[in-house]
Parts: C-alpha cells; sequence; structure tokens
C-alpha cells in the first residue's frame, strides 16, 4: 500500500511544495543548497494542504549540497509522553492487559539518504508539557489524554496519530492504580500502512510501588500492524529493557507546593 | 657588548646564569602551559558537567600548578623548602590574625562549594539583590544583577546570612492575585481562570493549576490562582497568566473591582457639579445649576 502521507519531495530550485500531515501543513521551497520551511495548522486532519499564509515565517537552512529529493517522514516527540486516562483505571493484582493509545507525531524532513541533515522537525499537534517527577526533581513531557481503549476501531487511526499498544502487566499483589503512565516515546519506532501509523508495541511490568517499573519496547510491529513498514527510527538509540520510573508516584502532587 | 660580557664575568656566574636560563624556560614554557590546560581541563568539564564544576576545576587546577611552579622556581635558586614551611607556618599565624576576615572568607568559600546551595549560573537573591551567579571565588562570590550592575558578596556574608536560590528547582509558581467584584460568579470565574492556563503553552499540566479563596476584602472577593512553569518560563508565564486574565475577564464582562473615591469640598457642602457631554458637545444632563439643557453650552471647557 502507498504511504501518501509520508512521501520522497522533488524541489526544484526556487519551487515551493506544501504537504499537508492532519493539522499540520509544512511548506518547503528550495533556493541553491538552502531550504525554506514554514508551517502551519489548521482544524482539518485531511484533504488539501493550507495555503502558505500572507506572512510565513521562513526557517532558512544552509546545506552542505544541493539536494532535490527530500524524505518527509514521521518520528516520535522529542520528551516522553504523560498518558493521562480520562477515567480512574485499576489493576488488580496479576492482571495482564493490553490498551491503545494515540500520540501525534512531528514531521521530519530530510535529504534523501542523508537522515543526519534535520531540516525540520516541526509537532502535527502542539501538546502541553507536563512535569513527571516531584518538585524537586523529574522531567519535562508532554501531556496526552487517553481513553487507554481496549479495542480499536478504524475510526481511531488518523493521519498524525501513532497507535502505541501498551501491554501493562501488574506483577504485585496489590492493586495498580492507572492514572497516568510515562511513556518513553523517543525510543519507540513508527510502522506505517496507509494512513494508520503504529509504534512498536511497549510492555511494562509494574513490580510495586517500592520498585522501578520494567518498561521494554519491542523493537518490532505490533501484531495489529499486519506488514506494515518501518517509516520512523526511535529518536534514541533502543535499550532493549530499562527499569524506570513509569508510574507517577500519587504522592507527589497532593499538596500543590505549599 | 664588552661592557655586558664583563657584567656577567663579575656578578653572575657561569653557574648562575644557567639557573637563570632555567627558571625563565620554566615560566616561559611552565605558565603558558598551566594557562592553556586549564582553559581546556575547564572546557571539558564544563561540556561534560557543568559551568560550576568546570569553573572550579580550572581554577583548583591552576592554584595548584602556580604552587608547584614556585616550589620549583625556589628550588632552583637554591632555597631549602624545610625551613620555608617551618618559616610559612609561625608567619601563618602573624598573617592569620592579620586577616582573619580574609581567612573566613577563604573557608568559608570552600564551605559554600561543598553545601552546593548555589552554583554558578544559579539566579540568587541576597538581600533583596537578585542576580545570576557568575563566579565563586576564593574571597567572594561573583553576581551580575539583571540590569547589569556587578554584586560581589563576601564568602563570609553568603554562609552567616540567608539568601535564595530562584533557580535551584527546575520548576516555579506563578502566583496571580485576583480581585473580582461581589456580584460575580465564583465558579464562572474559576473556569475561566483554568481555561487561560490550560491555554498557555508553557503552563504546565502537573502539578495542577490552584485556585485558592484568600478573603472577602473590604470591595472584592480576592483570590489566589497559581499555575507551574519551568523555571526557564517563570516570566513567560507570569505575563501570559496575568495579560489572559484580564483580557479573558474584560470579554467575559467580569468585573474587577478598584477602590472608588468620593471627593467632597467640604463636610456640609453639597455634591461637587457634573455635567454629562455628548461627543458633539451637546449637554446630556447636568446637575450644576439644577436645568437641563438640550443646547450646547457656551463654553464646554468651564
Amino acid at each position: 500500500m502507498e504511504l501518501t502521507n509520508w512521501p520522497i519531495v522533488t524541489l526544484k530550485d526556487g519551487e515551493m511544495q506544501s504537504h499537508r500531515v492532519g493539522p499540520l501543513t509544512i511548506f518547503l521551497k528550495r533556493l541553491l543548497n538552502e531550504v525554506w520551511v514554514d508551517s502551519y495548522r489548521d482544524d482539518k486532519v485531511r484533504g488539501k494542504p493550507a495555503p502558505l499564509p500572507e506572512k510565513p515565517n521562513w526557517m532558512r537552512m544552509s546545506l552542505p549540497g544541493d539536494f532535490e529529493r527530500y524524505w518527509i517522514r514521521p518520528v516520535m516527540p522529542d520528551k516522553p509522553v504523560i498518558i493521562d486516562t480520562e477515567h480512574s483505571y485499576r489493576f488488580v493484582g496479576g492482571t495482564k492487559t493490553r490498551v491503545y493509545s494515540r500520540v501525534p507525531v512531528w514531521v521530519r524532513v530530510t535529504p534523501e539518504g542523508r537522515d543526519d541533515l534535520v531540516v525540520a522537525d516541526i509537532p502535527t499537534v502542539e501538546l502541553s508539557e507536563t512535569w513527571f517527577g516531584s518538585f524537586t526533581e523529574g522531567e519535562l513531557s508532554y501531556a496526552v489524554s487517553s481513553t487507554a481503549r481496549r479495542i480499536l476501531t478504524e475510526d481511531l487511526l488518523e493521519p498524525h496519530l501513532v497507535v502505541c499498544p501498551l501491554e501493562i502487566h501488574n506483577k504485585d499483589s496489590e492493586e495498580l492504580k492507572f492514572e497516568k503512565v510515562c511513556l518513553r516515546v523517543e525510543r519507540l519506532s513508527i510502522f506505517a500502512k496507509g494512513e494508520a501509523m503504529w509504534s512498536d508495541e511497549t510492555v511494562i511490568r509494574y513490580e510495586g510501588k517500592d520498585s522501578e517499573t520494567d518498561m521494554e519496547s519491542k523493537g518490532v510491529r505490533p501484531v495489529e500492524a499486519g506488514d506494515a513498514t518501518l517509516v520512523g527510527k526511535p529518536r534514541t538509540a533502543v535499550r532493549k529493557s530499562i527499569g524506570l520510573k513509569a508510574f507517577r508516584l500519587l504522592k507527589d502532587f497532593h499538596i500543590p507546593g505549599f | 657588548m664588552e661592557f655586558i660580557s664583563s657584567l656577567f664575568g663579575e656578578h653572575i656566574s657561569e653557574e648562575r646564569l644557567f639557573v637563570l636560563v632555567r627558571v625563565i624556560v620554566i615560566l616561559a614554557v611552565g605558565l603558558p602551559l598551566l594557562i592553556i590546560l586549564r582553559r581546556y581541563l575547564s572546557s571539558y568539564i564544563t561540556r561534560h558537567y557543568s559551568q560550576h564544576y568546570g569553573m572550579l576545576s580550572g581554577k583548583l587546577f591552576f592554584y595548584i600548578g602556580v604552587t608547584i611552579l614556585l616550589v620549583t622556581l625556589l628550588h632552583e635558586f637554591g632555597f631549602s623548602l624545610t625551613p620555608l614551611l617551618g618559616a610559612a607556618g609561625i608567619l601563618g599565624i602573624a598573617i592569620g590574625f592579620a586577616s582573619q576576615t580574609t581567612v573566613s572568607n577563604v573557608i568559608s568559600g570552600f564551605f559554600l562549594v561543598a553545601e552546593k546551595s548555589f552554583v554558578v549560573g544559579d539566579v540568587v537573591n541576597v538581600g533583596g539583590n537578585v542576580g545570576l551567579v557568575y563566579s565563586i571565588d576564593t574571597l567572594s562570590v561573583k553576581i551580575r544583577m539583571f540590569d547589569n550592575r556587578f554584586l560581589r558578596v563576601p564568602n563570609e556574608t553568603m554562609i552567616k546570612s540567608e539568601f535564595i536560590n530562584i533557580t535551584k528547582f527546575p520548576i516555579r509558581r506563578v502566583d496571580c492575585n485576583i480581585s473580582v467584584a461581589y456580584k460575580e460568579d465564583l465558579q464562572r470565574v474559576r473556569e475561566i481562570l483554568f481555561d487561560v492556563a490550560e491555554k498557555l503553552p508553557y503552563s504546565l499540566q502537573e502539578p495542577p493549576p490552584l485556585l485558592i479563596f484568600d478573603k472577602f476584602g473590604s470591595s472584592s472577593i480576592d483570590l489566589l490562582f497559581v499555575a507551574w512553569a519551568r523555571k526557564e518560563n517563570f516570566l513567560l508565564l507570569r505575563n501570559g497568566l496575568n495579560m489572559g486574565i484580564k483580557e479573558r475577564f474584560d470579554k467575559e464582562g467580569i468585573e474587577i473591582p478598584f477602590p472608588h473615591v468620593s471627593l467632597y469640598t467640604g463636610s456640609a457642602t453639597k455634591p461637587l457639579p457634573l455635567d454629562l457631554i455628548s461627543s458633539d458637545r451637546t449637554v446630556l444632563s447636568t446637575n450644576a445649576g439644577g436645568e437641563e439643557s438640550g443646547g450646547k453650552p457656551e463654553n464646554p471647557a468651564n
């Protein structure tokens, strides 16, 4: 199946092209060895690219050569994503569950065959920032609200959203209250089939609040994705399994800093 | 030429000349090498660790290097270190008494570095002076204030007095004191405030914003609205929140009360005369003379 959302764009000298990915339209213009990039977001998810704004805010980039062909590829957000379930969700001890969350991708433009020359890295949706950790230490993340669906239907597959399958094992005897989970998306790959995108499967093993949560990125396409093609590599090198604080410590923000 | 050779012959022996050459070589090679290595070490540690450690390690390396150079030079000149160290001990006591403040600053400097209450690059408030820590030196902490004035605080003062490290922790809270009129629906006010915070990109979702009922004021209900931002975005959030709240309150018709002042010319006088005049200078109403008029005033300036 052709990947219409992730094409190779040919840019002739002085020519401008635009391309839509969900609500984001990206404008590319080439002038000798320079690439000019601008972007615009609207409410549409599909259709023709938006027209160039009246006062474009071009970002110029000089490249070490004249490149005519450019890859437009999806890439995961540059910070971890905190998935916040809309409804309180509890896992009793020993439960194993598979849920789906959707994360908006970023669009990366590179000259064909030169992954090291990133011309543009633009989020399709501007996500709110959030803090994962305590008042004294933690890390900046993006916030994504999710229904944590158990069943995935066709209408949920949107051109700018990547479906992240999460397999959660509560290995502890105590109940796990899943309100927020920190997903290390920068370590995930993206697979595409038609308009749909999938990340590799993440397995989260919770072993109690005193132990670190083991998070494993499988690094292969999930079964739901069928024969989807790899279109986006992880931002950072994948470690097979990492011990991380994946679930928010609920006690941290009970007293709001007074 | 003859004069120089006679000078060397009379006053400087060949052996001394050799020592002099060695000293010059040690200085000419040692000092630049020390400076170059210090710069390299400082920038390497700054790149891999932090600016604070880079600066400290550079200084430590330089002082140790200078001491070694000095000892080498003294050795070249034929000074024995043992009596020198003994003399230094006696001299040290004398100097110690004479320079208590300096010694105190030096020792305080060690404690400041060890305690790590602040590091180079932090923003601190010392006695009401806010600025960026520029360097932590042997005797003092140098601060660049935000109006680009230079503040020098002796290390001893930093140890003894209270100071606030504004950027110690990664996130900061922005407080907005808001007053609304008694007639306003507080639930609606609450929704507007949370909506304003949610729409600002630098307002963190966690820790969540919070609205606190402060008090029933003399002419308003006083509220405290707090939101969190990364320390780098503190000012952006503060400006964004205050401007956003004012804009939304104006749009939604939420009244922000302010003190009203009634003026009287004396306790027994009538209220001050007041005319309402439209844009075309037509007098709409008057209480100046008790008569209403639809015509143009003779002298509107009055």
